[in-house]
């Protein structure tokens, strides 16, 4: 139940992340999208603006106040931001604590 | 289909504005913008420098977007809580409008957002209106100020910024996303900004819309009339769906004071209909707010281009409401050029649908803007008389028509320059100008520009025409040939090449020239100019030899008239 609203809350930002981006450019609304590393969609500014969205809408939604903007969560390789997927499974793991 | 046209939009700003950037580039519906962002808090220097990369290719619009703190040192230390003079933070703002004022000539248009403060910022709380104090006293003061010195500069428009952030709510000034990206607001002011600024830009550029038209049952009142009569619709009393339909009449009555018009699309008995709009007791709007209407069984698309035809108007002018989604389907998929915003379905939500829409935003308010309905409604009276004459020459003369001819001054400027850039069927050149533009094309002595009102037994129909020359030798070009919808077919077309070939004549032109160029909506303009006398030579350009007396016809009396300032 969790997973699938923190699905349809990170849908929900990458629709409007794609509002910025050219048609032929759009994010992908799969788990397989990749977020971070050398083979993901989106440049620095792109991410900040992500993730900052996405804490936004988890705070709105959930009332919680879970931090993905910090150093060690950003510079992860294979951390929670590496793909949409390993993204919502980090998020559902936090609300559920 | 004819490819959409592409405004350039020069972003400068003090912080990151790349997202605003990507939400204009990208949103497919017109106006089509293609956004240009200059280096990052390089606001000053490029105001200031006329020869900056980001001016060589002029741009249609240039958004100047910065935060108080940046721009005035004053209100930084303010912000610290130190004590400071208003005053100072004032002249700071002078000086950055002298600034705009400089950029504002390397541009078509200027918008410059006013200034926020983050929604969390307290300041002094209990003192934030207490002037030498207070944050807020202070921001307010610096915005008028703002908007005070640029008031007289025609292609710069100050917009209201505070309602972005307040529809952005709590996250609008997200500090992380300035400690981390130099972004200053969260992608929901950057939609709200995104919106305001495509209006402004399709206001600026003639797309503003004209005439709403509206659905009766369950729209302006709730139920359905033919089932329950007049006295048991729901319309005002003590009863909250009652109220919110009077309301939502009130602000739709508010348009006409705007010169929207208003018009009914209904599938209804019109007897029974026009009875409960004449005679219900909370009814606010009545047959006289309203230019036209069709209330019968047929199809409402068919119905809403019969209507918008009879009052000379292009379908791209019309919003059409109803709350009825399959007739919203059927509408847009008949006339996709119509505006069909959805609708909620809770009558208590119309009046805040309505304020929302931007489709009315206008760069001008003229005096004949209020007017514009009782125009309307002369008009169509006018036609009912005609019905009782027994040719249309018979009519006309009848009508006592007044066409007064004057150059452009200060006092008909506003409405000349609504007509430039609102007019799209009679139209030869669809030129647009700003006002700056204007007055220099006027200056110069090879150009003539003579504006047209038309006065008639029923009332004056004010400022509609416009009739431009430009003197190349003997040939006398004709560069702006506009005529408001209001007044097609009444001979004042004719009228106005009466005119255009006598100002050639006087100005020693031989040959008086037309060269109208089509847009998807100025087909009435090409029919005119096949039937008007003059000689088509195959390239597209129609002469009139100007030895030749152009008629003036018999219906119209001429009157010169002086520039009034």
């Amino acid at each position: 139940m969790i997973q699938k609203q923190v699905t349809d809350l990170v849908y929900t930002v990458i629709d409007e992340i794609n509002r910025q981006r050219p048609a032929t450019d759009k994010l992908v609304k799969s788990q397989k999208t990749l977020l971070t590393g050398s083979d993901a969609a989106l440049d620095s500014l792109g991410l900040i603006t992500f993730i900052l969205s996405v804490e936004q809408k988890i705070q709105e939604q959930f009332n919680l106040q879970i931090s993905l903007s910090n150093e060690n969560i950003i510079q992860s390789n294979n951390g929670p931001l590496r793909s949409v997927g390993s993204l919502i499974k980090y998020i559902t793991e936090k609300i559920g604590e | 289909m004819a490819e959409k046209k592409t405004y350039y939009c020069l972003l400068l700003s003090d912080f990151t504005i790349d997202n605003l950037a990507g939400i204009l580039d990208n949103d497919p519906e017109s106006p089509i913008i293609k956004c240009t962002i200059a280096p990052f808090d390089s606001v000053t220097a490029i105001l200031l420098d006329n020869h900056h990369n980001c001016w060589r290719e002029k741009p249609d619009l240039t958004v100047v977007w910065t935060r108080p703190e940046n721009v005035s040192n004053v209100f930084r230390r303010r912000m610290n809580f130190e004590n400071v003079k208003d005053d100072d933070a004032l002249n700071e703002v002078d000086l950055f409008t002298e600034q705009i004022k400089q950029g504002a000539e390397r541009t078509r248009f200027v918008i410059v957002p006013s200034w926020t403060i983050p929604p969390q910022e307290r300041g002094y709380a209990l003192l934030e209106y207490k002037e030498n104090i207070g944050l807020t006293n202070l921001l307010a003061r610096m915005n008028l100020r703002l908007a005070e010195r640029l008031k007289d500069i025609p292609n710069v428009y100050v917009i209201d910024s505070q309602r972005w952030v307040n529809q952005a709510g709590r996250f609008a000034c997200n500090p992380k996303l300035y400690y981390m990206g130099k972004v200053a607001f969260n992608n929901d002011v950057f939609s709200g900004a995104a919106k305001d600024i495509k209006a402004a830009l399709t206001g600026l550029t003639g797309g503003t819309r004209k005439l709403v038209l509206l659905d009766l049952d369950d729209t302006l009142w709730g139920g359905i009339i033919g089932e329950v009569g007049t006295d048991k619709i729901r319309l005002g009393g003590h009863d909250p769906v009652g109220e919110a339909f009077v309301d939502f009449q009130r602000r739709l009555k508010a348009l006409i004071n705007r010169g929207i018009l208003l018009g009914i699309i209904s599938k209804n008995e019109e007897s029974v209909a026009l009875d409960a709009i004449r005679n219900h007791p909370e009814m606010i709007l009545r047959l006289d707010n309203f230019v036209g209407w069709r209330i019968n069984w047929n199809d409402k698309a068919q119905n809403i281009a019969d209507l918008t035809a009879e009052l000379n108007l292009g379908l791209q002018s019309v919003v059409f409401i109803d709350n009825s989604n399959i007739e919203r389907d059927r509408v847009r998929e008949a006339l996709p050029e119509l505006l069909v915003p959805e609708w909620p379905e809770d009558p208590m939500l119309y009046k805040s649908a309505l304020q929302s829409l931007t489709c009315f935003d206008s760069v001008t308010v003229t005096a004949e803007d209020a007017k514009r309905t009782e125009m309307y409604v002369a008009e169509r009276e006018r036609r009912q008389s005609s019905q009782s004459v027994s040719s249309v020459d018979d009519w006309l003369r009848s009508l006592n028509m007044v066409v007064s001819v004057a150059p452009l001054d200060n006092i008909n400027r506003e409405r000349t320059l609504q007509l430039i850039n609102k007019t799209n069927q009679m139209n030869m050149t669809t030129r647009r100008l700003s006002e700056d533009e204007l007055i220099q094309w006027v200056k110069s002595p090879d150009h003539h520009f003579r504006v047209v009102r038309v006065l008639d037994k029923f009332g004056d129909t004010g400022l509609v025409g416009i009739v431009s020359l430009k003197i190349d030798g003997n040939t006398a070009n004709i560069i702006d040939f506009i005529l408001s919808c209001r007044v097609f077919g009444r001979k004042v077309e004719e009228t106005m090449l009466h005119i255009a070939n006598t100002i050639a004549r006087d100005n020693g032109a031989s040959i008086l020239k037309a060269k109208p160029i089509p847009t998807k909506k100025n087909k009435p303009c090409f029919g005119f100019f096949d039937r008007s006398g003059f000689t088509e030579d195959g390239s597209g350009v129609y002469d009139w030899s100007v030895e030749n007396e152009y008629p003036l016809p018999d219906c119209i009396t001429l009157k010169q008239e002086q520039p009034t300032g």
